[in-house]
């Protein structure tokens, strides 16, 4: 069953008088529960794609569907909340609310949802992530890698039914890299979800179900 | 379906925003502080005037009451307190009237419900317990008794209401209060009132009615008179606040206060604005992350809401604080009468404070919300990288690739830096533009209020002396002769008789021509509705019959010297003829003017018609040629005949002394030159003393006092309404120029990791502000000119001459501008001192 699907999915950026072509009619499907790495070199479109399927930005043309909604053309309210309950993203950079310690980190998107935080899964969550000794801290305490573990965890802690990490490991060294990539595979093995992580790594790129490829703005597959 | 938005969440998300950005939170706070202090201010001042204002026009109707009742039975009274439209009706039962002196006063046994809404009580000495006590009003007991201190005797002669023989009786005076505009009622002892026994049913009763609602009060006036059985409509009478004129007066009044309101709002919100500018890139990325987690926009605004009103609950108590002791200042000086208002105090209405609160919370809002709003219209990628510069524009594409290369000089740095930064200077020099234009304005306005001109028009002389016990009496006393000519000698050694000018006076009645009688009558019956009512002057139905029927009308008569002529003739408004001081002196020629007491009500024509220029006038069987007119009287309205309406002529000393011989001075007006007025006062307070007089005195100081007092009423509230605004500006600037650097700590460590000494960083940072000041400086000059010269004069195009001589500065730029380059140069050595604590490494791995 296809949890992702995009039509025809194409965006410019107008820069001045020039126009980028970052996605080119793109036509991308992706099944439930599995690891999918997107790989492909600077410029190719990689980040936009992931961009495109978090709602993050507004394509020139085209549609994704996520989970049987198609979110192109989605209001700005009914996305925000989509995202919330459906989507977990992981930034390269964190992207952490610097006032709020980590287990608000963690637990946010389930309370701007109003949902009642599954505690036991959550902690299982912490746990996976070896977090259970800071989560008193702020987010400027911690170091990248620890940081990028609670990115994780608050994608995780809504339960979504996908998660997209846009280079999860891009700032880290390779010890942990090969840390998180694996962690992530291991929720998606334990959650059941599905995973689209961008990465520049083909030894993290050989840990997926899939590996798509982009460039210039296309999939070459 | 309604959307969950999570209070708490937002609540806390804003506790943590305030606590981990402190230096902008207390920032705000105290921003808000000030905001909240001045429009706190400016709305207690609205009320404490407006209640200041309503307060001296209720007095007109002789009560602060709704409605007063009269002749009513004590049955009628008791009635009144228990109806339902009823607040409450105190009331006082008269024991009998005196009439002495031109006025008419009740005596009545003290009723403590009806004192205080008369200012009848008692504040020096006690009230009345024996039959031969009385306790009255200040003025009232000097012009009756010659003395108002308690213990001394007096002696009156009322009529009780049951009675028609007068009783003549000496009392001691126990108790006293100031001088107010009620100044009708007397309390004696019940033990007195008990020896003039009164029917049930007799109608000797006033009451003061205030109601729970006013709206519709004449109706509701009648339908309570029904109710209590008055028939007679001219036994109640609406307080005259209630007439639209008066409300109209109450309310163009406070509304020149009130619209203050708008500037204050205008400069807080540049304020905030600016406060909030300085971190918008951060705050837009911030909402931009909570977009990607899934915050929506209306839990953005949620946020927005608890933080703005955590800010401002914490200032707003200090805020209110801050106006009250402003409104407190303001008003203890205050003048709104010229007179001391005993009971007059400041008003605080609860809604004041909620309004001053609900005004700032919406600056505060308006100005923190921007980040929120810009982010709720971006993508949340766009919000999230959202730095605030400049997408590139094609025509500046073309004009870099032909561009000449010009190295970068401090200056060309320092430049780049002020007009990167255009859109955040823009909001605090607004913010320094419309407070230096307010204080320019309000500045113009001080300087070109011209005390010498005021005071001169009050008075033209430096010295005033009127007779014996003339203190409190409102009139002149033609029979008075202790302005001797004794007096009048050892005045003239000290500073010549050219500069005494002595003023006679005689009460008389005037026989009128045919054709000034007729216009005169036609006046009064045109305007009747007008003089009809009017209380405190009794007698004008009589005086009008008399008039009438004997075609005779009640006059003033002065006989005055050269220089009072001089002056009268020089300083009078709207005088006719043409003042010849030969012709004058020597031959029987008159000024005439007149004038009603009725001054109260406005009529459709003001002025009561007067004799035509060349016309004869005959004074007690001389005739005078009327050499002019004058349509306003010289003297104050206080000093004339016990009549209603009247006219005043006024005759050479000359044609006087030979009309009503044996006469003495009333008025002794003396000019001091040479800075003799403490002489003159030696001279008359010795010979007073020496002779046991006690003589009426004004010294031109006290018009200078006045008029200064005056000025302090009109631009008071303006003065620190500006002064007030101009911190914020000036705050505004000093976080305009403090931000610049620290928020810039990671480039300048990139030109210092560069090789840019730490000189040549100060030079540059102080090169960029003064750069601003300057462009400031251009512009709050220019537009402060165009304020401080045409504007002032259009908004003054209607002060009366007599007080303004228009008088162009710009002192307050010179002032702001002064100051700002002090900042401009000492805030960047601070800036630097602190940003260069840390090393440059550690700065350039700042995240921005």
């Amino acid at each position: 069953m296809n949890v992702i699907e995009t039509q025809h999915l194409t965006k410019i950026f107008k820069d001045g008088a020039s126009e980028i072509h970052a996605l080119n009619d793109v036509n991308l499907t992706i099944e439930k529960s599995t690891f999918n790495a997107v790989v492909g070199t600077s410029g190719s479109g990689k980040t936009t794609l992931i961009n495109m399927l978090g709602g993050l930005d507004t394509p020139t043309s085209g549609t994704v569907t996520i989970d049987g909604t198609v979110i192109t053309g989605m209001k700005d309210r009914e996305l925000s909340i989509f995202r919330r309950k459906k989507l977990g993203i992981i930034f390269q950079n964190y992207n952490l609310v610097p006032t709020l310690n980590i287990y608000e980190n963690i637990v946010f998107p389930v309370d701007l949802d109003g949902r009642r935080v599954d505690k036991a899964f959550v902690e299982e969550v912490i746990h996976t992530l070896h977090l259970k000794e800071r989560l008193g801290d702020y987010p400027y305490q911690l170091s990248g890698g620890q940081q990028q573990r609670v990115a994780i965890a608050r994608a995780l802690a809504a339960k979504p039914s996908v998660i997209l990490a846009d280079e999860p490991t891009g700032s880290l060294d390779s010890k942990n890299s090969q840390n998180i990539a694996g962690l992530l595979k291991e929720c998606v093995d334990t959650f059941k979800q599905t995973l689209v992580m961008i990465t520049h790594n083909l030894e993290l790129a050989q840990l997926a179900d899939r590996v798509v490829r982009m460039e210039d703005g296309r999939i070459q597959e | 379906m309604f959307e969950h938005i999570n209070t708490k969440l937002c609540r806390k998300l804003a506790i943590r925003e305030i606590r981990f950005h402190k230096v902008r939170s207390v920032l705000t706070i105290l921003m808000a502080v000030l905001v909240t202090g001045i429009f706190s201010f400016v709305l207690f001042l609205v009320s404490t005037e407006g209640a200041g204002y309503e307060y001296q026009i209720r007095g007109m109707s002789n009560t602060q009451a709704d409605i007063l009742f009269t002749g009513l039975t004590k049955q009628q009274a008791e009635r009144l307190s228990e109806l339902k439209d009823v607040k409450e009706a105190p009331w006082y039962q008269s024991v009998g009237t005196v009439s002495e002196g031109g006025a008419s006063y009740q005596l009545a046994s003290y009723s403590k419900g009806y004192a205080p809404t008369v200012e009848a009580v008692p504040t020096r000495g006690r009230l009345p317990e024996k039959s031969d006590e009385i306790a009255m009003e200040v003025q009232a007991a000097y012009a009756l008794g010659g003395s108002s201190r308690v213990g001394d005797s007096i002696t009156l002669s009322f009529v009780p209401e049951q009675g028609e023989e007068p009783v003549k009786q000496e009392f001691t005076l126990v108790g006293t209060w100031d001088s107010n505009m009620y100044s009708y009622l007397m309390w004696v002892s019940d033990e007195l009132a008990d020896q003039f026994p009164q029917p049930a049913n007799t109608a000797s009763i006033t009451a003061g009615v205030n109601l729970w609602r006013t709206w519709h009060i004449e109706e509701k006036a009648e339908k309570l008179a029904r109710e209590i059985g008055v028939t007679d409509p001219q036994q109640y009478t609406v307080n005259s606040v209630f007439q639209e004129e008066n409300a109209e007066r109450i309310t163009s009044h406070t509304a020149s206060i009130l619209k203050n309101c708008p500037i204050v709002f205008l400069c807080g919100f540049l304020m905030f604005f600016s406060i909030f500018q300085m971190m918008l890139e951060l705050d837009i990325q911030f909402y931009g992350r909570m977009k990607t987690i899934g915050m929506t926009p209306l839990q953005m605004r949620c946020v927005v809401y608890h933080w703005v009103g955590i800010l401002v609950l914490f200032s707003v108590p200090l805020g209110w604080l801050l106006g009250y002791g402003l409104t407190q200042w303001v008003s203890a000086t205050f003048v709104l009468t010229g007179n001391d208002l005993p009971g007059m105090s400041l008003v605080l209405p609860w809604y004041d404070f909620v309004l001053s609160l609900l005004g700032t919370w919406v600056t505060v809002f308006l100005a923190a919300f921007w980040p929120a709003l810009k982010a709720s219209h971006m993508t949340p990628l766009l919000a999230l990288h959202y730095t605030g510069h400049p997408t590139r524009h094609p025509k500046r594409d073309k004009e870099i690739s032909g561009h000449t290369y010009h190295p970068n000089s401090l200056f060309l740095i320092a430049w780049k830096g002020v007009a990167r930064q255009k859109g955040r200077m823009a909001f605090a020099l607004a913010a320094l533009l419309v407070s230096a234009v307010f204080a320019g304005v309000v500045a113009v306005q001080y300087i070109s209020r011209d005390l010498e001109k005021f005071v001169s028009n009050k008075f033209s002389f430096d010295y005033l002396v009127k007779g014996d016990g003339q203190k409190y009496n409102v009139f002149y006393d033609p029979d008075d002769h202790s302005l001797t000519p004794e007096l009048y000698e050892r005045l003239s050694k000290a500073v010549g008789n050219q500069n005494i000018s002595r003023v006679y006076y005689a009460e008389t009645k005037i026989k009128l021509t045919d054709f000034l009688w007729k216009e005169i009558v036609d006046y009064y019956e045109r305007n009747m509705e007008y003089y009809q009512d009017y209380l405190q002057y009794v007698g004008f139905e009589e005086a009008f019959r008399e008039l009438k029927e004997d075609h005779t009308i009640s006059a003033a008569v002065y006989g005055v010297e050269e220089e009072y002529m001089w002056v009268m003739t020089n300083e009078m408004f709207d005088l006719s003829g043409h003042y010849d001081q030969e012709m004058f002196e020597h031959a029987p020629f008159a000024y005439v003017s007149g004038m009603n007491k009725n001054t109260m009500n406005q009529a459709d024509d003001y002025d009561q018609p007067l004799p035509k220029e060349g016309s004869v006038l005959s004074v007690d069987e001389a005739d005078y040629t009327v050499m002019g007119t004058a349509r306003r009287p010289y003297n104050s309205m206080f000093v004339k005949p016990d009549a209603a309406f009247y006219l005043e002529c006024y005759i050479s000393m000359a044609n006087f002394q030979k009309q009503y011989p044996g006469r003495s001075p009333v008025e002794l007006l003396i000019s001091a030159p040479n800075g003799q007025e403490k002489e003159v006062a030696r001279i008359v307070d010795s010979y007073q003393e020496e002779k046991g007089y006690n003589y009426f005195t004004i010294d031109r100081q006290l018009y200078y006092d006045g008029g200064r007092m005056s000025v302090w009423t009109m631009l008071g509230p303006k003065i620190i309404l500006s002064a007030i605004l101009f911190l914020i500006a000036i705050l505004g600037f000093i976080n305009l120029i403090l931000h610049r650097t620290l928020a810039r700590s990671k480039e300048f460590a990139v030109y210092r990791s560069l090789g840019m000494s730490r000189g040549e960083l100060l030079k540059l940072l102080i090169l960029e502000n003064v750069l601003f000041t300057v462009m400031a400086g251009v512009l709050v000059y220019g537009i402060s000119a165009i304020a401080a010269g045409p504007l002032v004069q259009y908004l003054n195009r209607s002060e009366p001459d007599v007080w303004f001589t228009y008088h162009f500065t710009l002192a307050p730029a010179h002032v702001l501008m002064a100051v700002l380059i002090i900042l401009a140069v000492m805030l960047p050595i601070f800036s630097v001192h602190v940003t260069e604590q840390e090393s440059i490494t550690r700065r350039l791995n700042m995240d921005a």
